[in-house]
């Protein structure tokens, strides 16, 4: 438990409900508070209501993608950090998200440690 | 005629006023003197004013005695008959030898003589004059006595009239005109010719029992009563065309004009026939032929002109009139060359009319090339045409007849057929024909450079089948050759054998070419050289397979991603909680997840990879290209410690044609891998270059830990992956290999061993990008 960590909120958004419970186990262990959506619309409903510090989320989702759902938190809230996931080596999409103030992004599958970097360093702990 | 023999007026007079001496003596009894002498003299007044001229004879035919009446006749004076003339002197020679007879028989037979004669006598002056006499022997002589009377006035009359008679019957019997006279009242016939019985069959007595009605049919009785009745009148003398009957009950047509006459206070209507039957068949037939050679003139498609041996215009048929401009009303009888202007098409100069040469030759001429006919209204046509004579029965040339076409449509397509022919001739595909038995007679230029020829010769007189693959025959002779037969044309792809041996892809289309009549001429067909299409299709096919293939690639891919990291995510939650206890599944918990991480790689190298395929062809530039990879490469790698130098040596404007997205995946590719053989530092030198005319040449240095040979010899082949502790996937190469030969290129990698470097290198095909280029007037005439 890093005490940096210490009532941060992340918000997770995806649709992979074991890598929700994955990632949300990881970040606990580390001290964050953690809240996960499954989709875009609970996730852009969650950072309304929590406010997260930080926001990981998923590109790849069904019906609403993350680079929908980014677009929609963008035009109400500038201010909260987004990690973004994606398939490994996918430099277009990274780009695409880039124009959208995204801090870090993480390839998936990741190390539980890159998980933990990335999160450390978008929000520069 | 002497003077002295003229009569003499003088004498006649004293004779005429002078007294009879016969037997005036002096001496005799005073009565009986005195009876005497009136007696005499009463005789003698008697003698001499009977108004007769009267003669005394003597046997010996002396003319004794004279009165004054005989010597005014024979114009001698009495002095100079008296006692002197015999009157055989004064009768004409031809009937002197009868009255000699006469005379003789008067005397010794005078029952036997004829007592009143006509003969002829000759005056003085010998002119011949006619006389009635009466002769008797005076009782009791020898001597006659002859009194005549001269008949030359009413013998002459008689003559005339005889004469004048024959005449008219000769006329009236030997006309061809039949005549018949028939009674104004009772319109019987009173009067038939030969001719008219000839016409009607009758004898003249039958016709003359007949009248108007029994020669007449019934049903034109009305019309020829009529006609009759207008002629009694005198309101018209000709009533043509009258339907007669003959005794047979055959029919004839005559004009019939007539004529009142008036004979013994009877009025009559003297009819002269005319059987123009013959005539009005003639006419008929005439009228016939004229109007069918109207019929067939008039359908004629060409221009039709008739013309007389003067070049005057008899006919124009609706075709000449058209373009001529002339109807053939107007037309009729003006010289040809007022109606029919010709000129030479060049030249603009008059051709002259082929009229007079077809009158000398007497055979049909055409008329001069190029001609142009001029109409009426200036409207000028190009024209073909002849001349030929008419002839006659007796083939005597009676006139001309011109014959000529518009050219208009003729010339248009002739040009059309010039144009296509310059379109066949300029394109760049196969057109050829081939006459029924294969042999080519045809091919464009097109088609010789396609068939791998330079001139037309090599080909000609080939067989269409030399040009076909020996197995594929039978299906163009039996099926496709037919099917075009039957179907006008046939389409399809098969291959074209060209005459250096090599099979080309082609389309292909035969057709039949038929003549007017739909008859089989020729074969035609076109040839398009597909190989490129071919190829292009080809390349579409496998992308298109591709593009399926990546994306259910990217698909899996991702769809693995996730319980990937699921693996590993717990895998290392695991582990990190491993105790002493639980020591001996460290191990194996981290085989669970090196396979994790070998899949992750794998399915990384897949995902890029099917980004790659089945993507539209692009110009690309290469330097931006590469410049593009770095950066991708530098998203997953840092490459800050890297020094790139990108040296480039061709024109900004070099372009290659592909895939964009992978031949980027190509160069992140071999940067990748030239940054994980050098680590975290190190030279990468890219050099661009031109290798020839049509290919760059691409290097790509790095100064990693290099290849060895054993490393060398499996690097493109897929699944093996060269680098250490299964990092790799060994998709990489291959699939850059792949892409690089898919865009006409190639790549080998070289390097002097491990630890010192490798070098890639990359031929491709470019092409140089076409801009707008404003050239300079000066360029241009250089050029030229």
């Amino acid at each position: 438990m890093n005490k940096n960590f210490m009532h941060r909120k992340i918000l997770v958004i995806d649709d992979e409900q074991e890598l929700l419970n994955l990632m949300q186990n990881i970040l606990e262990v580390e001290g964050f508070q953690v809240f996960c959506a499954s989709n875009g619309a609970d996730g852009i409903l969650l950072n309304e209501r929590k406010d997260p510090d930080l926001i990981i989320l998923d590109l790849r989702m069904p019906e609403m993608d993350g680079i929908e759902t980014l677009h929609k938190i963008r035009k109400y809230d500038n201010k909260v950090r987004v990690i973004i996931l994606t398939g490994y080596g996918c430099p277009d999409t990274i780009r695409e998200a880039a124009d959208l103030n995204i801090s870090e992004y993480l390839s998936k599958p990741f190390e539980n440690e890159d998980l933990i970097r990335v999160v450390s360093q978008a929000l520069e702990l | 005629m002497t003077p002295e023999e003229k009569p003499c007026y003088d004498d006649y007079n004293d004779s005429s006023t002078g007294v009879p001496r016969a037997g005036s003596e002096k001496s005799m009894g005073k009565q009986a003197e005195t009876a005497l002498r009136e007696s005499e003299e009463r005789y003698s007044t008697l003698f001499e004013n009977t108004g007769t001229s009267i003669i005394i004879i003597e046997e010996d035919m002396t003319i004794s005695l004279a009165n004054e009446e005989f010597a005014r006749h024979t114009g001698y004076t009495l002095s100079e008959i008296e006692g002197v003339k015999k009157w055989t002197e004064i009768v004409d020679r031809e009937d002197i030898e009868w009255m000699v007879e006469q005379h003789r028989l008067r005397r010794e037979s005078p029952g036997d003589a004829m007592p009143s004669y006509e003969f002829r006598y000759r005056t003085k002056s010998g002119e011949l004059r006619y006389a009635l006499i009466n002769v008797r022997l005076m009782p009791g002589t020898r001597k006659s006595m002859a009194s005549f009377i001269d008949i030359t006035e009413r013998k002459r009359a008689e003559n005339a009239l005889r004469e004048s008679e024959a005449r008219y019957k000769a006329l009236f019997t030997g006309a061809a005109e039949g005549i018949l006279m028939a009674d104004l009242q009772m319109k019987q016939f009173h009067y038939a010719n030969p001719a008219i019985c000839r016409m009607f069959g009758y004898t003249e007595d039958e016709l003359l029992r007949l009248g108007v009605e029994d020669i007449h049919p019934q049903e034109s009785l009305e019309h020829v009563l009529a006609e009759f009745e207008a002629q009694v009148r005198g309101e018209k003398t000709l009533a043509p065309d009258l339907p007669c009957l003959r005794k047979d009950g055959t029919l004839f047509y005559a004009n019939i004009s007539g004529i009142s006459v008036v004979i013994k206070g009877h009025k009559y209507n003297v009819g002269f026939f005319t059987d123009i039957t013959e005539r009005k068949r003639i006419q008929d037939k005439l009228a016939q032929n004229e109007s069918e050679m109207r019929t067939t003139l008039y359908s004629i498609g060409d221009a039709v002109i008739s013309l007389d041996l003067n070049s005057r215009v008899l006919m124009m048929n609706p075709v000449a009139e058209k373009l001529t401009g002339w109807s053939e009303l107007e037309a009729r009888g003006k010289l040809l060359d007022d109606v029919l202007c010709i000129v030479n098409e060049e030249t603009h100069c008059k051709v002259d009319n082929p009229v007079s040469r077809v009158l000398k030759e007497g055979n049909i001429v055409g008329m001069a090339n190029h001609s142009l006919l001029i109409a009426r209204d200036g409207t000028e046509r190009p024209i073909g045409d002849s001349a030929a004579p008419i002839f006659d029965r007796d083939f005597n040339i009676t006139g001309v007849v011109i014959i000529f076409r518009d050219l208009t449509k003729e010339r248009e397509t002739e040009a059309k057929i010039l144009e296509q022919l310059a379109i066949i001739e300029t394109y760049n595909g196969l057109v050829a024909l081939a006459d029924m038995n294969g042999k080519l007679i045809y091919i464009n230029p097109g088609g010789i450079k396609m068939i791998g020829a330079t001139e037309p010769d090599e080909i000609l007189d080939k067989n269409f089948t030399d040009f076909i693959e020996q197995g594929k025959i039978k299906r163009v002779t039996d099926e496709w050759i037919p099917t075009a037969i039957r179907e006008g044309v046939w389409n399809g792809e098969h291959t074209l054998k060209r005459i250096d041996g090599i099979i080309i892809p082609v389309a292909q289309t035969i057709f039949p070419i038929r003549d007017v009549e739909g008859n089989l001429k020729h074969m035609g067909t076109i040839i398009r050289d597909i190989s490129i299409q071919k190829e292009m299709q080809e390349k579409l096919l496998t992308s298109e397979k591709l593009a399926v293939m990546g994306r259910l690639v990217a698909d899996v891919a991702h769809e693995i991603n996730n319980p990937l990291a699921i693996i590993i995510g717990r895998t290392q939650l695991i582990l990190r909680r491993i105790n002493e206890y639980s020591l001996p599944f460290k191990e194996q918990l981290e085989i669970i997840l090196q396979s994790a991480r070998r899949c992750k790689t794998i399915l990384g190298n897949l995902l890029s990879y099917s980004k790659t395929i089945g993507k539209n062809e692009d110009a690309v530039n290469l330097v931006d290209l590469i410049r593009e990879a770095i950066d991708n490469v530098n998203y997953q790698h840092d490459m800050s410690g890297i020094e790139v130098a990108l040296n480039c040596n061709v024109q900004s404007n070099t372009e290659i044609i592909g895939n964009k997205v992978a031949l980027l995946s190509v160069f992140v590719n071999l940067i990748r891998n030239a940054r994980q053989a050098m680590g975290e530092k190190g030279y990468l030198i890219i050099n661009i270059g031109k290798e020839n005319d049509n290919q760059l040449h691409i290097e790509i240095h790095d100064s990693g830990i290099g290849i060895n040979s054993d490393q060398m010899a499996n690097l493109f082949k897929p699944f093996i992956s060269g680098w250490k502790d299964n990092e790799g996937t060994g998709l990489g190469l291959a699939t850059s290999l792949g892409i690089i030969e898919t865009h006409g290129g190639k790549m080998w990698a070289e390097s002097d061993g491990e630890g010192k470097g490798a070098k890639f290198t990359i031929l491709l095909p470019y092409k140089l990008k076409e801009g707008k280029v404003v050239k300079t007037m000066n360029e241009i005439r250089r050029e030229k």
